[in-house]
């Protein structure tokens, strides 16, 4: 018994996938799932609707393996199906604009994850800094998937303030993670 | 009026939640096409936001790749590769290719005009809930049923099962929560043999000698193998198979990268989609009877401990009653039970260090209940939690209980009782559904938990923060232990498999993989190097730590939900649904 998967080049993954391999697709999948649900989430700020995209984009997929020829990054190819998958979904929402969606789409542009290495580290150490209300709103609404208003309930809060303390978590984590990340800092 | 820099930036912060109308929508986009300095913030502002999003989904992940594997298994083949050259067909070509294609079809089906599929095989038995799976439709399997040619079966359920019997004798035992693919006849077909597919789960092949000389290939997504004249065991979990060769001979092929051994009879081999070693390996010695076995009248046990001298054991089950047995007395003797107990079922139980209290929770108020051990005195009950309770642990100085459950409103909730104030010192919140098990580490500064989710997660203690995820299983986390020395952690789940993690990294040591069916308790020895875990399979398991062999099944008479070392290491007892409970010597390694 082993300490961990060996490392199986993508392509060959991807090659077993064409053959029939589920395994090996889900294998090949397996690290673009935080992408692809964060691609859904933002796009349609829901974590159930997230999850559907992400399930929908892997079946998808799966059956269109074989339409996956090697010079396109499968990255980016899964990138393209869960856009399509969120953007049917948001559809219904109606919420983005063209310049939103632009910027949402440059950030996402990179497969690799938003926050590796030390931003990573300095990410998850602003998270357990952050402290009272906003600690508990940002919790709940990304971790728990609940949605603004609940958590405003839940906290006998109004809608607004709830919103107003949520920008400011995310405003103090980014001013955290720039401190942390500074050359000073280290 | 333009919309200010700080407004534009708050409604980008309402859409990204989702919380954005549409007409202040437009009025963002308005205000971030003209302004530079907003949409750079925007682009850093979003960034963090996929961040966040991707570190929230570490914990969507289990749920999300155990829908993902559940869906794809119900999938057909993925469509073949094509070579990228076909997409220069011109449409004019593409359309006589779909024209001969057609004809081709129709001629095929004139001449085969195709009666119904060749049965396969027969249902002899079912257990709960099984369905035949045929394409997209499935329909409830009956006993006496036939399963033919491309359709499928489905397992759905703790207690489901069927059995299926081949025209030659050969019998599969399917068991719960199991999935078959397509089954096909081979020697109708043409290809070598019969072939079964096993997507998830575990079955029990029994082969008959084969007149027509053709083997049954036996599938999973890690594994071939191939058998004759054969009865042998196989489990399949997320990253792995198991097979267990009871008699005859097996041909065992790793599907990843194509390596293979032959099986001999009482040999085991796991394969992976890893490139460690496929060694075929001595079956576990096989136990049957116990040193004891406890009579626990009507209750089902759910949880037991040893107290910590290690002369009385504690049981707790399905009357309400907390009772104490002598270890050394044998079957021989009727139990003590504690006064004031909980009004009915005892799920969990918990000592404090210094041994001078004992905690039991259950599934109706007053949930949990603190005795004086000395004194077999009640001291404490603890109202509130709107839970069943599941978990119970004391922290290292006594005055903390921690108290979790799977169940009910409150089910995501770790509270911290302060025993002193007798009130909530604080909630620990972090689970998505209920908690199945918190365990403090030997020095009290990490508090283990795990649930639902599949996650496993060390908190900081003292700051009530989460340390560490520590991710792997594919399914619910039943219980956990630690190292006597705190650096590794035990865990086990209803995805079949027991793991060992290294609790300063987080890393997966093993994955521990040999139980058929969930595994509902786990524990670590007290001197480190063996854990034993208890499961609906009706078996406990010895594992050795240092290289995650089996080294002994314990076949109990039932699903097991407890199991528990004695404190000098050298009893095993285990106990569930079948009303005993068992007490086993255990051999040396």
């Amino acid at each position: 018994m082993s300490a961990g998967p060996a490392e199986v080049p993508e392509a060959r993954l991807l090659e077993l996938a064409k053959a029939g391999d589920r395994d090996a697709f889900g294998r090949a999948l397996c690290p673009y799932l935080p992408m692809l649900y964060a691609y859904g989430r933002s796009l349609c700020a829901d974590h159930h609707i997230a999850q559907d995209v992400v399930q929908q984009t892997a079946l998808i997929a799966y059956r269109k393996i074989g339409f996956l020829f090697p010079e396109v990054d499968f990255g980016s190819w899964l990138k393209g199906i869960a856009r399509r998958e969120a953007l049917s979904e948001r559809r219904k929402a109606a919420r983005l604009r063209p310049t939103v969606e632009e910027i949402l789409e440059a950030v996402y542009d990179d497969p690799t994850p938003a926050a590796v290495g030390p931003e990573r580290e300095a990410l998850g150490e602003c998270l357990k800094r952050l402290q009272g209300q906003a600690a508990a709103i940002l919790t709940a609404h990304y971790f728990q998937g609940e949605k603004l208003t609940d958590v405003a309930r839940q906290l006998g809060l109004n809608g607004n303030t709830v919103r107003t303390l949520l920008h400011r978590a995310r405003l103090a984590l980014a001013d955290c993670v720039r401190g942390r990340l500074a050359p000073e800092h280290s | 009026m333009p919309l200010p820099c700080d407004q534009a930036r708050l409604r980008l912060s309402d859409l990204l939640a989702g919380a954005l109308a549409p007409d202040d929508a437009d009025g963002l986009d308005t205000h971030l096409a003209d302004c530079a300095e907003c949409r750079e913030h925007a682009h850093a502002y979003c960034r963090l936001d996929r961040a966040l999003g991707e570190l929230a989904a570490q914990a969507e992940l289990p749920q999300v790749a155990s829908a993902i594997a559940a869906a794809l298994a119900a999938e057909p083949r993925a469509e073949p590769a094509r070579a990228p050259a076909q997409r220069s067909l011109a449409p004019a070509r593409w359309l006589l290719v779909a024209a001969v294609l057609l004809l081709a079809v129709a001629v095929a089906f004139w001449l085969i005009r195709p009666t119904a599929s060749p049965v396969v095989a027969r249902v002899e038995r079912v257990a709960g809930e099984v369905y035949i799976v045929s394409g997209q439709t499935t329909q409830p399997a009956q006993a006496g049923g036939a399963v033919r040619s491309g359709q499928g079966l489905r397992t759905v359920g703790e207690e489901s099962g069927a059995v299926l019997v081949y025209a030659d004798d050969t019998r599969l035992e399917i068991g719960p929560d199991s999935t078959l693919g397509e089954l096909t006849d081979g020697t109708r077909s043409g290809t070598a043999g019969k072939r079964v597919v096993l997507l998830d789960g575990a079955l029990s092949a029994d082969v008959a000698k084969q007149a027509d000389g053709q083997p049954l290939v036996l599938m999973t997504p890690h594994a071939r193998v191939v058998l004759q004249d054969t009865r042998l065991s196989l489990v399949n979990s997320q990253e792995a198979t198991r097979v267990d060769l009871e008699k005859g001979s097996a041909q065992l092929t790793r599907r990843s990268d194509g390596e293979s051994v032959a099986l001999s009879p009482g040999t085991f081999s796991i394969a992976r989609s890893l490139t460690e070693s496929l060694a075929s390996l001595p079956m576990p010695t096989q136990f049957s009877r116990p040193r004891d076995s406890l009579p626990a009248s009507l209750q089902r046990i759910w949880a037991l401990t040893f107290a910590p001298d290690g002369r009385l054991l504690v049981t707790g089950g399905s009357q309400g009653q907390v009772r104490l047995w002598q270890v050394e007395a044998g079957a021989d003797q009727e139990p003590v039970a504690l006064d004031n107990t909980l009004h009915a079922d005892v799920r969990a139980f918990a000592f404090s260090r210094d041994g001078k209290l004992l905690a039991a929770g259950g599934d109706q108020p007053p949930l949990t209940r603190v005795w004086d051990w000395a004194a077999r005195k009640e001291v404490a009950s603890l109202p509130g939690h709107r839970t069943w309770i599941e978990a119970l642990a004391f922290s290292k100085d006594g005055k903390t209980l921690v108290v979790a459950g799977a169940h009910g409103q409150e089910s995501s909730q770790i509270r911290l009782w302060d025993l002193e104030r007798r009130q909530t010192r604080a909630v620990l919140d972090g689970h998505v559904g209920g908690v199945w098990s918190v365990v403090f580490s030997p020095d009290g500064q990490t508090l283990a938990s795990a649930g639902r989710d599949g996650v496993i997660k060390l908190w900081d203690f003292s700051r009530e923060q989460v340390r560490q995820l520590l991710l792997g299983h594919a399914s619910e986390v039943y219980a956990l232990a630690f190292s006597p020395d705190g650096s590794q952690l035990v865990s086990s789940s209803r995805d079949r498999t027991v793991r060992l993690w290294d609790t300063a990294t987080g890393h997966e040591l093993r994955c521990l993989l040999g139980h058929s069916r969930e595994v509902r308790a786990v524990a670590f020895a007290p001197d480190g190097r063996t854990v034993a875990s208890a499961s609906q399979d009706g078996t406990a398991r010895w594992w050795r730590v240092a290289d995650g062999q089996e080294l002994a099944t314990f076949k109990l008479p039932g699903s097991a939900n407890a199991v528990a070392y004695s404190p000098d290491g050298r009893t095993l007892a285990a106990a569930g649904w079948y009303k005993t409970v068992q007490l086993w010597d255990l051999p040396a390694e």
